[in-house]
């Protein structure tokens, strides 16, 4: 989570409008979502992963990170694919089990890899949204675009402080492991504990010294800061345009034509 | 007569459990000077600091600021907080925002200024405190001692008559020390009146014109830095040390190295320029010698 972080404020699509990212990746990720056709979702993924790449992030780092979640699509998708039935005819591989069939039918695996493709497809919209644009970034577009400020502030203060968080939790790890608070699954158990515990009070006192300083600086209930301006740019919003239009006749186009698989297996 | 930008008048102050954190202290700060605030921990530094931000409402006394009474209602206290700002402790603790121009930004934007003037503003106290590098950078990528930067340039954006420093030099590493002492120079030649608490003893003694030391809430003692810091019951009295510059100089004075009746030397720089040189004798005629 903070390579991804890192990464958001390091690559190369940093000055592009985060608004042009952000509707680049929504757009596609909802024509995705909403579209029958795997087509579409392939090219979705293949553009998101070019867009990555454009970004400057190692193809390496892409992949490992894609594959979290696409192994737990995997097994999800795993179960859609199997089916139980009566009959065994018409499945592409299949075990009997007394009077039943538990195999994998064409629709079925049709149904999964499409699930498949479509969730992937949705996460890598995701992917590279969170690795080109900075969380701060994401916030003001959101405060731009209307949404609620105790929403936003919420959002704004929970990101700043998962990382006080999680430096205040290691270093009472490893003030605990320096005196063998972890050196069997006891002492674990109730050193993780302690910690756990003490983390919840030691953040309750900084939310107290934050108000404090935050009142210190004339807080009244708002926290209103400075926006930083940038350049829209015609030629990317142009180009965005082009390439969710496409994508949406792809899909029309597909839907009417039966789909890609649809018409190989036909 | 002097002129008094802060005065404490027999503030008492009492925690909701009952402990006096405050005990009938009083103060009165001048204004444009360099004062340093002395006292173990716990003594009430903080606390009475609060009071000055108007963060805390005594439980008796009052606070006076540029010869007027603050009243606690919300014009009052905006206008203090306007006046009188304070760099806390521990940054990680008063950053609240992970960029570090939007951070620097709440101040100003609080005080109802326009963009330009917010961002004029925010680039000052960024160049001011040499961190106008660090803008893009969240503030979680950054290292302790830039985050401290950052959280002086929060108050310096505002621009307060008043500059409360809450220990500024804890945790920083010499060199840091030393430039945000020259930034606390700074800003005093600029006409601020410049506060901070501080248990480092040299510093406050070369530093600071003028001393509060404060003990179980209440001031024991104030004065300029070498009358504070030359009386050895005074001293024991509130567990402080000696500077090692008067430890030093009078050693010297002892041994008859130096004349006692010179000013006792503020700086590193004073103390060794006041030094006599000697007869420069070689190592074979001082074994003679022994």
């Amino acid at each position: 989570m903070f390579q991804i972080d890192q990464y958001a404020y390091t690559n190369r699509l940093l000055k592009v409008h985060p608004g042009e990212k952000m509707a680049f990746a929504i757009i596609t990720m909802i024509i995705c979502l909403i579209s029958q056709s795997l087509a579409v979702m392939l090219a979705a993924i293949a553009l998101m992963a070019a867009a990555v790449i454009r970004a400057g992030i190692p193809l390496r780092v892409y992949i490992k990170l894609i594959t979290v979640p696409a192994l737990f699509l995997i097994l999800a998708v795993g179960a859609v694919a199997v089916s139980i039935s009566g009959q065994g005819e018409g499945y592409l591989w299949g075990i009997a089990l007394g009077k039943f069939y538990i195999g994998v039918s064409p629709s079925n695996l049709y149904l999964a890899v499409l699930l498949f493709c479509r969730s992937l497809g949705a996460i890598s919209c995701l992917y590279f949204l969170s690795l080109t644009t900075p969380m701060v970034e994401i916030i003001s577009i959101l405060r731009k675009l209307k949404v609620p400020s105790l929403f936003i502030e919420l959002m704004g203060l929970i990101y700043r402080f998962i990382f006080v968080l999680v430096e205040t939790a290691e270093s009472i790890y490893t003030s605990q492991s320096s005196r063998l608070g972890y050196r069997n699954l006891k002492t674990g158990y109730s050193s993780l504990g302690a910690l756990v515990g003490n983390l919840l009070i030691s953040s309750y006192r900084r939310s107290e010294i934050l108000f404090t300083a935050l009142s210190s600086r004339g807080y009244t209930g708002e926290l209103r800061v400075l926006e930083t301006k940038y350049i829209v740019s015609g030629k990317n919003i142009l180009a965005i345009l082009a390439i969710d239009v496409l994508l949406v006749l792809l899909s029309l186009a597909e839907m009417s034509g039966g789909g890609l698989i649809g018409r190989i297996y036909n | 007569m002097a002129e008094f930008i802060i005065e404490a008048i027999n503030l008492n102050y009492k925690y909701p459990d009952g402990t006096m954190a405050l005990n009938n202290l009083s103060m009165s700060i001048e204004k444009g000077k360099k004062i340093a605030i002395l006292g173990s921990n716990g003594a009430g530094k903080t606390t009475l600091f609060l009071h000055f931000n108007g963060i805390l409402k005594p439980s008796g006394g009052q606070i006076r600021f540029d010869g007027k009474d603050v009243k606690h209602n919300r014009k009052c206290i905006e206008e203090l907080r306007r006046n009188v700002g304070i760099v806390f402790q521990d940054p990680d603790a008063q950053l609240f925002s992970a960029s570090v121009i939007q951070e620097i930004s709440f101040g100003p934007i609080n005080m109802g200024l326009s963009r330009d003037e917010v961002l004029a503003r925010v680039n000052q106290a960024m160049k001011d405190t040499e961190i106008d590098q660090l803008g893009g950078r969240p503030t979680h990528f950054l290292s302790y001692g830039q985050k401290k930067r950052v959280s002086i340039a929060d108050i310096l954006a505002m621009d307060p008559e008043v500059i409360i420093f809450d220990e500024p030099t804890a945790c920083l590493d010499p060199r840091l020390s030393v430039h945000v002492a020259g930034l606390l120079d700074r800003l005093s030649k600029k006409g601020k009146t410049v506060m901070l608490s501080t248990h480092d003893v040299d510093l406050a003694y070369t530093w600071a014109d003028y001393i509060f030391v404060i003990n179980g809430g209440a001031v024991s003692g104030q004065g300029k830095p070498e009358d504070i810091f030359r009386d050895r019951e005074f001293l024991a009295g509130n567990s402080l040390v000696r500077p090692w510059i008067i430890d030093v100089f009078d050693e010297l004075v002892n041994k008859g190295l130096v004349f006692g009746d010179l000013p006792a030397p503020r700086t590193r720089e004073d103390l060794l320029s006041c030094i006599p040189a000697g007869e420069r004798k070689s190592r074979t005629v001082l074994k003679i010698i022994k």
